[in-house]
């Protein structure tokens, strides 16, 4: 396990590496889907005031 | 007749919506799935290489973001241009879906480049052809981001990026080709190499499978952001009543 | 005038050591000239867009193309050229040598020029928007950056008596794409902005 960890020394550049690139990732997912909750929640205030 | 019908579809945002509704949970399995099995691969899987040793494997998470920026780019040039051309509002939503994905693969890249070439090249940064460019298109998708933020009138803003992002796409190909045009630092093309590749199977199918993944999230993310878009631009419209009923 | 304030300002600040001021000439001279250039830039269509003439223009039957390329080259001629031709006092006061003053010249002339093309795109495209000056740096400096290393490289060649020649015709080509393909990219731009 930990030479796993350890990667051959290079253990400090790889996995942030990984963290930075995964971390993009799943940051972007959420973002597009608060975007999507944010878009649903003005379209129903804006179909309210229409009323 | 059928075609017709198709571009029609497309171009109606009902349909559009509809459709990425339905696709994206779809998109968003397969996509991590690949990258799961994938990463499993590159990591536990695939021997270490002959000259990088374990440091290799972050070719895994910087080849995808890099590879990506590049396709989201040219996506969103291909976007705005149909935008254009035929003066298609969906397409321009789309243009503008994909910017902030892009945005940050491009900022995944040019991190993930730099913790791999510290150990590789002694440093993190070089203003190398390679490097310089896709610093530049980061520029380019900011001036996408902050034109369209700028502009008050919807329209205009859709078309005045549109125009931006066009032009800009002439980056795309310098960044592609600046290592096989310029001596550089920055490694030159393994894979996509007429013939055979110069990557071991071992290490090249973790790598295919990578991009494949990530070919699929973005599609995930964009048609999320797709809706958003589409929901956003089309104000009072009876389709969106229906839609959130 | 800006461009020879920020030429003699770089030695007060940097070092007064000739030969550093000489390694770091091709990036100060570079830089000065985008900054001057992104400067006039923003008023390339302003006055012509608040008072009309621009619209005018753009409905009238004529070539919004050929009047924004000529604009672009009055505006080379009134800044970059000017710029070009007065560098030779500021590079001397950064150290460079005497011969290597036409090369200097030759390829901030050209640079100039093919920032003032590029300019043109950008400044047509935030004519409407909010802080256009902010947007329109933005804009032009990621389509700007093959000129600065080229054109910068050229400089660096002239100054340490290298062979010019590659550099500049890549700036050369740089030029001609813009010629033909920024002032149509200007035209739409424009003709966006005043929908």
């Amino acid at each position: 396990m930990n030479e796993f960890l350890d990667m051959g020394g290079y253990g400090k550049y790889l996995w942030p590496t990984f963290a930075l690139g995964i971390g993009v990732v799943i940051l972007n997912l959420l973002l597009a889907l608060s975007s999507l909750k944010a878009a649903k929640l003005e379209a129903r205030r804006r179909m309210e005031m229409s009323q | 007749m059928a075609t017709w019908t198709w571009f029609h579809r497309l171009a109606s945002p009902p349909h559009v919506y509809a459709f990425a509704r339905r696709w994206t949970p779809w998109f968003g399995g397969f996509a991590a799935v690949a990258i799961v099995v994938a990463l499993y691969g590159g990591l536990v899987m695939a021997p270490p290489d002959y000259q990088q040793k374990d440091a290799f494997r972050m070719v895994y998470v910087h080849a995808p973001t890099a590879w990506l920026s590049l396709m989201i780019y040219t996506t969103m040039a291909v976007a705005a241009a149909v935008g254009l051309i035929w003066r298609m509002k969906v397409a321009h939503a789309a243009a503008a879906a994909c910017a902030p994905v892009g945005a940050w693969m491009t900022v995944a890249a040019l991190g993930t480049g730099m913790l791999y070439g510290k150990p590789m090249w002694g440093t993190y940064w070089v203003w190398d052809p390679r490097l310089t460019a896709e610093l530049v298109l980061l520029f380019l998708y900011f001036g996408y981001m902050g034109l369209r933020a700028g502009i008050e009138d919807p329209v205009k803003a859709d078309k005045a990026s549109a125009v931006l992002a066009v032009v800009g796409v002439i980056n795309v190909p310098i960044i592609k080709f600046s290592v096989e045009w310029w001596n550089s630092l920055h490694q030159t093309a393994t894979v996509m190499q007429m013939g055979k590749p110069k990557m071991d199977f071992d290490m090249l199918w973790p790598l295919l499978l990578m991009l494949l993944g990530f070919l699929l999230y973005f599609i995930t993310v964009l048609l999320i952001r797709l809706r958003a878009e589409l929901l956003r631009r089309e104000r009072n419209a009876s389709w969106v009543r229906e839609v959130l009923a | 005038m800006f461009f020879m304030i920020v030429a003699t300002l770089f030695p007060l600040t940097l070092t007064p050591e000739m030969s550093r001021l000489r390694d770091a000439a091709p990036g100060v001279l570079w830089i000065g000239a985008l900054l001057s250039s992104l400067l006039a830039l923003e008023f390339l269509f302003r006055d012509d867009a608040v008072d009309g003439t621009l619209e005018q223009f753009a409905l009238s039957g004529q070539s919004l193309t050929w009047m924004l390329f000529a604009k672009t080259c009055t505006h080379w001629l009134l800044t970059g050229l000017p710029l070009a031709l007065s560098a030779p006092i500021a590079a001397a006061a950064l150290g460079v040598s005497v011969d290597a003053m036409p090369g200097v010249v030759a390829s901030l002339a050209l640079g100039s020029f093919a920032m003032s093309l590029i300019g043109a795109i950008g400044a047509g495209l935030t004519l409407g928007a909010r802080r256009g000056g902010v947007l329109l740096s933005l804009l032009t400096l990621p389509l700007a950056v093959p000129i600065l290393i080229f054109g910068a490289r050229a400089t660096q060649l002239a100054i340490s008596g290298g062979d010019i020649a590659p550099p500049m015709y890549l700036l050369g080509a740089i030029a001609v794409l813009g010629v033909t393909l920024a002032p149509l990219a200007a035209a739409a731009a424009v003709r966006i902005g005043l929908e």
